[in-house]
């Protein structure tokens, strides 16, 4: 009989990965050398021209940044901004999160339907769905004349071009990024690690709370990253159902750029939203592979 | 003791048109280890799900300890179950993993590390507590497994192929293992495999499924040597087939004729409880190749043929024959490696005898 305890690799790690499957490094190189060239010509040269633009004019100067930090206004549309896509990133992972959970815990052709109906929501143009909201919230729309009839209210409410209205419509358009990838993640999940749970005696919301959760935190993560950079930059959106006071910085960029053509402020704005994305990120990172769930799911 | 007893009662799963188990039903005492083997498809998995509670039963009962368990919710049965992919949380720690249970049945702290270390130190895996389970071998990973659906002591354990994935020596020594765990904890064990050996080695009683089936259930001498059908008797251990067709069965003795001129006396299946066999049926002989040999033993038949081959299997010598009987079927016959049988070659005449106790009868189904 073998003795199990004292095999040789006993004290050995198992890392998945071998050399079998991995490509040489100039083949890995030539596949991605086109992409790569896409994008040096269409990404890092527009971008690196937007930072030179945002510091020279020819000389270095740094007014336009200095323009930013002194004046007000410009900060609290900074506030505003993130405040915005921090609360759409809430609401579509309240929403989205429960929407994936009944796809992935579907019958076959049911989330093929559920599936269907994020997908046709994704497709739809972002115009289309913004102008959606603003037939049915407007002073004499859909949910005011409903509101009415039904004897709610007076008169009609102002339910649009606020905050309120800009964080609805966004958090409509978004939803399907946060959906897919959790719904992903939970697909992903084997039915085995609920049933477990379930045996060790752990009841429905249990072992929802304590195996389903954990485990899909990459797909959350995945989602909420996507959400609050797209939710960052929105334009559209914004600009349709917004009013004056929900100025927020894609917005306002577009103001500096196209009418009052302020390009060096234009440029620094640009930059300073860049950078404060990339930080987010990157502390969004840390402090979701700081729970367990997500640095060790196979 | 830990073990409670198990009892099915006309267990039936349907799903849509298939019937993936079909009218199951036997006792198991407190303590018993019995297998459940059958070939794939054969409703294993889908029998153990429904004992632990993961899939309602089209119709039927299930009892543990004499309490009526068909409606339970999975958490409420107190039944531990071992997957076939062990099914350990990946985002938890080995100690995390085999701490669930205890911290599901809010127990203290510290009794929760004391019977975890315990626990670990029975499945001999101390100072693995804080590894991750994609950093273990199978077998530690399968150990982990087994410990974690031990650790509340459940009074049935559930174990679904659970060294299919490991190798053979391996595979070998976490028998032994579960073997051991399970005769000190006293559990009654359920256990799912397709392999027969294992089935043998490990098992107080084995039960063999076919199609939904519950086909046979007994010991493992049982279902070795007095299969109740074709299917067992071919599906545990080797076995030959030889057609023939039923001249007298009376007095315990049923004449079966193999050839125009050859018949063969072996024990009727009345003995059985079987009904007799009618005059004309057609039946399958079936004997196995240890129990075939060249030598002439007292009054036993001559069953001629020609030697086919001769295949050298280290701790014995495997003849293949072809007999010279109704369609003329390929026996084969095991003898030690160490036996000189002279110069037989291929094509040679033999003879084939057997004792009439190392026969069984079984009547071809009517057509
Ligand atoms: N959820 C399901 N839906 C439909 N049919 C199913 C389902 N689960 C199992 N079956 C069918 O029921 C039958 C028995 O399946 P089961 O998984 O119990 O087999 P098994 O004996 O465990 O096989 P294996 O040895 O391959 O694991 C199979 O024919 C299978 O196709
Ligand atoms: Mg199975």
């Amino acid at each position: 009989m073998a003795d199990v305890t004292n095999r040789p690799n006993e004290q050995n790690f198992r890392r998945p990965g071998g050399s079998v499957s991995r490509y040489s490094p100039a083949l890995s190189l030539a596949l991605v050398a086109p992409l790569m060239l896409l994008m040096s010509v269409g990404f890092l040269y527009p971008i690196g021209s937007l930072i030179k633009l945002s510091l020279f004019t020819p000389a270095l100067d740094l007014t336009s940044y200095r323009k930013i930090i002194e004046q007000p206004i410009y900060l609290s549309v900074m506030a505003r901004t993130f405040r915005i896509a921090l609360f759409v990133t809430i609401t579509s992972f309240m929403l989205g999160y429960p929407v994936a959970l009944a796809m992935a815990s579907l019958k076959r052709r049911l989330a093929a339907a559920a599936a269907a109906a994020v997908f046709i929501a994704l497709w739809s143009p972002v115009l289309v769905r913004s102008y959606a909201w603003i037939v049915l919230l407007q002073r004499n729309g859909v949910a005011n004349n409903v509101m009415t009839e039904l004897g709610l209210i007076e008169a009609p409410l102002k339910l649009i071009y606020n905050e309120g209205a800009v964080i609805i419509a966004m958090t409509h358009v978004l939803l399907p990024f946060m959906v897919l990838p959790i719904f992903a993640a939970l697909r992903s999940i084997p039915q085995e690690y609920v049933c477990a749970a379930r045996s060790l005696g752990a009841g429905a919301s249990t072992a929802f709370l304590r195996v389903t959760l954990p485990l899909s935190l990459p797909g959350v993560f995945a989602g909420c990253v996507m959400c609050f950079i797209l939710a960052l930059g929105f334009y559209i959106t914004p600009a349709l159902v917004g009013g004056p006071r929900t100025l927020i910085v894609a917005t306002l960029i577009g103001q500096q750029a196209t009418v009052l053509l302020d390009w060096p402020f234009a440029a620094a704005l640009s930059t300073v939203l860049l950078i404060t994305t990339l930080i987010m990120v990157l502390v969004f990172r840390k402090a979701f592979s700081r729970s367990k769930g997500f640095a060790s799911v196979d | 003791m830990i073990g409670e007893t198990l009892s099915l009662q006309s267990l039936s799963k349907r799903f849509g048109r298939t019937s993936a188990v079909e009218d199951v039903s036997f006792n198991i005492a407190a303590g018993e280890f019995v297998s459940v083997l059958g070939p794939s498809g054969s409703g294993k998995t889908t029998l153990l799900t429904m004992i632990a509670g993961f899939e309602a039963p089209s119709s039927g009962q299930i009892s543990i300890g004499g309490r009526d368990i068909t409606a339970a919710a999975p958490n409420r049965r107190n039944i531990g179950m071992v997957f076939q992919k062990y099914a350990l949380f990946p985002h938890m720690t080995v100690h995390q993993n085999v701490a669930f249970p205890l911290r599901m049945r809010r127990l203290d702290r510290v009794a929760i590390k004391d019977r975890v270390r315990r626990i670990l130190d029975l499945v001999q895996l101390v100072g693995f507590d804080d590894r991750y389970p994609n950093q273990l071998s199978g077998g530690q990973q399968q150990r982990v497994a087994v410990a974690r659906a031990l650790v509340c002591e459940p009074p049935v354990l559930l174990m679904d192929e659970p060294l299919g994935a490991l190798d053979k020596n391996l595979r070998e020594a976490m028998q032994f293992e579960i073997k051991r765990i399970q005769s000190k904890l006293g559990a009654t064990v359920v256990y799912v495999t397709h392999d027969q050996d294992e089935a043998m080695t490990l098992s107080d009683r084995v039960a063999v499924m076919c199609g939904g089936t519950l086909v046979q259930l007994g010991t493992p001498a049982d279902i070795y040597h007095r299969p109740q059908s074709p299917f067992v008797a071919q599906f545990v251990g080797k076995m030959n087939f030889i057609d023939g067709e039923c001249q007298r069965d009376e007095a315990g003795t049923c004449h079966i004729r193999i050839s125009d001129r050859i018949t063969v006396a072996v024990p009727s299946p009345s003995l059985d409880g079987a009904a007799r066999l009618q005059r004309g049926r057609a039946v399958k002989l079936a004997v196995r190749p240890e129990n075939l040999s060249f030598a002439q033993p007292d009054s036993a038949t001559a069953i001629p043929g020609h030697i086919d081959a001769e295949i050298f299997v280290g701790a014995f010598r495997l003849y293949l024959v072809r007999l010279a009987t109704i369609g003329q079927p390929i026996v084969q016959i095991q003898l030690p490696a160490s036996t000189s049988i002279g110069p037989l070659r291929r094509g040679g005449r033999v003879d084939l005898y057997a004792s009439k106790e190392a026969f069984h009868v079984f009547a071809a189904p009517e057509v």
